[in-house]
């Protein structure tokens, strides 16, 4: 079990192939130690993902026969305006949303990791709360607060003498209250992710850069985020990939209606419409979701591609 | 380690044929009859298990309580595996057409059964097989506040006001008269669309050789959908719909003192409208008797026990098992039989005395039989869509009629 | 002393800010100890009622509580402990150790993070149907035991807080490769650990879909198919008795938060290691 990574001494008698597979048998325990991840990709990822491959050149409904189609569907994905539409909404959901919750948790728990701060547990207790509220009662709550005539909010508008907003009739007020929620139900969860990288931060760097006098904002630019840049690298790409498969908050808070002109109606949003969705708007076509889901993965690709970039661009100009 | 149950798995994928003919362990070693059932427990009654138990001692019958049952059962029914015998089931019936040869032929049952007829013939294929019985339905009331009508000069008992509020004109007016005292008759635009469409036998299609032919353009739907539409735009309605919090909220705040909707909603009204119990009463729609089926009883073919799983849903169709229902649960029964019984038509508290079994089962039995073609619920649900939509917007609902046609023409 | 009237300001934003995230769960809180009526008046009490006696009552009559409850934990707790533990290790090792085609093969693991996988219920639960797991807890544990989600994040937090020198010391001091892991990863990870363990926890905790389409016997079901029955075709109508279970079912999310809190923050063991 002396073994290392960084020794290699391939036998001097051997021949190439027979000394590859030996090298690569020296790293037998690297390989089982990341094989439950393929292993289990192979068994229950690959067959599914074939016939998704399948699905998206057929029509089908769930339960009737199945019609091959061809490429109809992808024809109709960039075809039918629906598409386009649900991947607009989506970014502009990202952009209000997702984009700021995530600078700004990074913010907080630059602040929440202060070991100054008073009552710090309190506060990341209470952020936190949100995520662990079911989806069902944060419904509940956010039409109660946001609805037209019998909401809170317009209430305490009013009660100021303000006019009330029609938040949940018109396009950009019930963006806007579907944004909130996001922010709201996810803040938590990304201060936690911060919290856990700022962790391993030494806090002597911290005592250092105060000695030298050295503020918040300077203490947040020049040692918290380049000591946490390959976290801050995951957020950025599985915060993405989230935020571009989000779909429960406009649908509880709209009750599956989409909105006035399906205003938050997300990619993954209308793929579940057309998987069946207790409001049936559609009729079922398994087909043209599977379409829809091969269009949200190649939008991740290449949001992907692009992200990796920029954050390579970021680590060489920091460093 | 990982090995072996790989091999465990693809040695079960080659063998899962011979596996799901065998049917497993529903063959009981005694020679004993075993039926699962599947079916939400709301939709059932409350000792279900027990009532099943005196009714067939002979038999084991496990009844599991599934929520989202159609989701689960769609699942089952695609890889046709786990299936239960019997299923008590909601939702639009003819989505399970398709696959109708995997259900039992109920057609003796139905012969003897003593529901209103078109709530049995919702369960009928086009070919003509018997896939359904009800277990309980929806007809259509008007829900209305008796101290609203009176402060309003309006009669209050029920056949007076079904009597004076027998048109949509007779009804628009009320709702004038209403909300210029602030309150409405109307909770959403959507609910008075539907009624509309129900009371004429209408749901977008027609029945053309065992077809479902497109009848979308249609001046009953036009008109409901422009008049209710208009409801909305002129301030009469609250724009709430049923079982959300608006609604809760635009009830308890005794906005809401009337609206049209199927007796399902009876529950929502005496949760949310808890503090005004004995005000309410409840009478016929206007413009006619309207309703829709709820849940319905199959049998499947995959059972090993047919005989016994056509009983069993026979018995679950049936006078005895609805009573049960609707006494525990207000689950409106199809059955004609308990509409008749004096030990059910009793006087409801919460409606101020009125036995509303019998003004809701008279409905039942007269509303026409409403054709329901495999997309009819999708059609629906655009209309309904557009409906929400309009009620806060200036669009002429003319021409959202008209593009709603458009969208529609090709199912 | 020039950090006093700044803490000041902090509290001044956070403290309006923790009112507003809380502010939905103290309302559970109220919701759930109102009756119907109470929860939807004009003005809403804002006060916490008496009725959740009554409320829990109605709900232990309606559904098996504790069964559900149980199952949850023993679901959670075996499914979260596996799925940690093979992320911990399979992220610690694509961090730290260099092996042939590692890039590529973490590059695969990303790329399946963006596959559709809505779609993949229909084939997957013919894959459970032919193994004969249906009935059994084994398809909410075994496929989501490898999460790249973790591995990603292990991953990630082992570049930041293991420094390749620390294990090489510990090579050079004879430690074997668990050993490795055990006495240097372990450690480091534990923030990060303690981070995910929260959350996976958490979403297998309110995972609904695939318990609902698995599990046939009621004395099995988790608690959000149980609760689930509350609800009828048409949706609720009882939302006291949903809030009361909601509640209920959210106090083992919050325990378990508060007792992982100290090890997301916890910086000095990390420090120490980072060399």
């Amino acid at each position: 079990m002396t073994q290392t990574a960084t020794t290699r001494r391939p036998g001097k008698t051997t021949t190439p192939q027979l000394r590859k597979r030996r090298s690569l048998l020296r790293y037998w325990r690297e390989y089982l130690a990341i094989s439950p991840f393929f292993i289990l990709f192979a068994a229950f990822g690959l067959f599914p993902l074939l016939f998704a491959v399948y699905l998206s050149m057929v029509s089908w409904d769930g339960l009737g026969d199945i019609e091959w189609v061809g490429p109809d569907q992808f024809v109709r994905l960039f075809s039918s305006g629906e598409f386009t539409h649900a991947l607009g909404n989506t970014v502009i959901i990202f952009l209000t949303a997702q984009v700021p919750v995530i600078l700004a948790s990074l913010g907080a728990a630059a602040l929440l990791s202060s070991p100054k701060l008073r009552a710090r547990g309190l506060y990341q207790t209470m952020f936190f709360l949100p995520q662990v509220t079911s989806i069902v009662a944060v419904a509940i709550v956010f039409q109660s607060l946001f609805s037209n005539e019998y909401g809170i909010i317009n209430a305490i508008l009013e009660g100021v003498g303000l006019s009330s907003v029609p938040w949940m009739t018109t396009e950009w007020g019930v963006r806007l209250v579907v944004s909130i929620m996001i922010f709201w139900r996810s803040f938590g969860y990304f201060v936690v992710i911060f919290l856990a990288g700022i962790s391993s931060i030494p806090p002597t760097l911290y005592e250092a850069a105060r000695l030298d006098g050295a503020g918040s904002w300077r203490i947040l630019r020049s040692i918290t985020i380049p000591m946490i840049l390959p976290t801050v690298a995951f957020v950025a790409v599985t915060g993405t990939i989230s935020g571009f498969q989000i779909f429960t908050e406009p649908q509880v808070l709209t009750n599956g209606l989409g909105g006035p002109n399906d205003s938050v109606v997300t990619m993954m949003f209308l793929q579940v419409r057309y998987m069946g969705a207790t409001l049936q708007t559609v009729p079922t076509d398994l087909g043209f979701a599977t379409a829809i889901g091969w269009g949200i993965f190649v939008v991740l690709i290449l949001l992907a591609v692009l992200n990796a970039r920029v954050i390579a661009k970021r680590r060489k100009e920091l460093s | 380690m990982r090995l072996p149950r790989m091999l465990a798995a693809g040695a079960a994928i080659a063998t899962v044929g011979a596996l799901a003919g065998c049917g497993g362990d529903d063959q009981a070693s005694d020679g004993q009859v075993e039926l699962t059932l599947w079916a939400r427990s709301n939709s059932v009654p409350d000792d279900v298990q027990q009532l099943l138990d005196e009714q067939f001692p002979d038999y084991e019958i496990t009844f599991q309580d599934i929520p989202d049952i159609e989701d689960k059962l769609r699942a089952a029914l695609r890889s046709k595996s786990g299936l239960p015998d019997v299923v008590v089931m909601g939702g639009s019936l003819p989505s399970f057409f398709s696959v109708s040869d995997q259900f039992l032929d109920l057609a003796d049952e139905a012969a003897a059964s003593d529901a209103v007829d078109w709530t049995l013939d919702l369960g009928l294929t086009p070919d003509g097989k018997q896939l359904t019985l009800p277990t309980d339905i929806g007809p259509w009331g008007f829900f209305y506040r008796a101290d609203a009508l009176e402060a309003l000069g309006y009669p209050t008992e029920p056949e007076a006001v079904a009597a004076e509020i027998d048109s949509w004109e007779a009804y628009r007016e009320l709702a004038e008269a209403t909300a210029a005292t602030g309150q409405y008759v109307c909770d959403h635009a959507g609910q008075v669309y539907q009624a509309r469409l129900a009371q004429q036998g209408y749901a977008y299609f027609e029945q053309q050789d065992g077809e479902a032919v497109n009848a979308v353009d249609s001046p009953i739907s036009h008109d409901a959908f422009v008049e209710s539409a208009a409801l909305a735009q002129d301030g009469l309605c609250t724009n709430t719909e049923p079982y959300t919090p608006e609604w809760n909220a635009a009830m308890t705040q005794e906005d809401i003192v009337a609206f049209v909707g199927p007796a399902w909603e009876d529950g929502l009204l005496q949760s949310a409208g808890e503090q005004q119990s004995g005000a309410w009463r409840v009478t016929t729609v206007p413009g006619g008797p309207a309703a829709t089926g709820g849940s319905y009883v199959a049998a499947l073919a995959a059972s090993d026990h047919p005989d016994e799983a056509r009983e069993l849903a026979a018995f679950i169709g049936g006078a005895e098992f609805q009573k049960a229902g609707y006494l525990d649960k207000g689950l409106f029964p199809a059955s004609t039989g308990v509409h008749a019984d004096p030990e059910v038509a009793t006087p409801q508290d919460f409606y101020g005395g009125q036995d509303t079994l019998g003004v809701l089962a008279q409905t039942a039995a007269e509303a026409p039989l409403v054709y329901q073609g495999p997309n009819s619920g999708t059609v629906a649900a655009q209309f309904f869509v557009a409906l929400n939509d309009l009620a806060s917007s200036d669009e002429d609902p003319a021409e959202v009629y008209e593009s709603l046609l458009a969208a529609t023409a090709e199912l | 002393m020039k950090s006093r009237p700044r803490m000041w300001v902090q509290h001044l934003v956070l403290v309006p800010a923790a009112a507003l995230f809380a502010f939905p769960f103290y309302w559970l809180v109220v919701m759930s100890t109102s009756r119907t009526s109470d929860i939807f008046g004009s003005p809403p009490r804002l006060i916490p009622g008496s009725q959740l006696v009554a409320n829990i009552g109605r709900l232990f009559d309606s559904v098996d509580f504790h069964q559900a409850f149980l199952n949850s934990v023993f679901v959670s707790v075996v499914a979260t402990a596996v799925t940690v533990t093979i992320a911990a290790l399979s992220g610690f090792v694509f961090a730290m150790f260099r092996f042939p085609a590692r890039d590529w093969l973490f590059a695969i693991l990303l790329v399946t993070m963006t596959l559709p996988t809505g779609v993949m219920l229909v084939p997957m639960f013919q894959i459970y149907v032919d193994l004969g797991w249906i009935n059994t807890y084994l398809p909410l544990i075994v496929p989501g035991a490898a999460s790249a989600f973790g591995i990603f994040w292990m991953r990630q937090a082992a570049r930041e807080a293991v420094s390749y020198e620390v294990i090489e010391a510990a090579r050079v001091d004879g430690a074997g490769f668990l050993r490795v892991f055990w006495h240097v990863g372990v450690p480091a990870l534990r923030p990060a650990i303690a981070g995910f363990t929260v959350f996976q926890f958490m979403w297998n905790w309110n995972e609904y879909l695939w318990p609902l389409l698995v599990l046939n016997d009621s004395a099995l079901y988790t608690l959000p198919v149980a609760l689930q029955q509350l609800n009828g075709t048409h949706g609720t109508s009882d939302y006291p008795v949903v809030m009361a279970a909601t509640l209920l079912a959210t106090i083992p999310l919050i325990v378990l938060f508060l007792f992982f809190r100290r090890m997301v923050m916890s910086s000095v063991t990390s420090g120490a290691v980072k060399g």
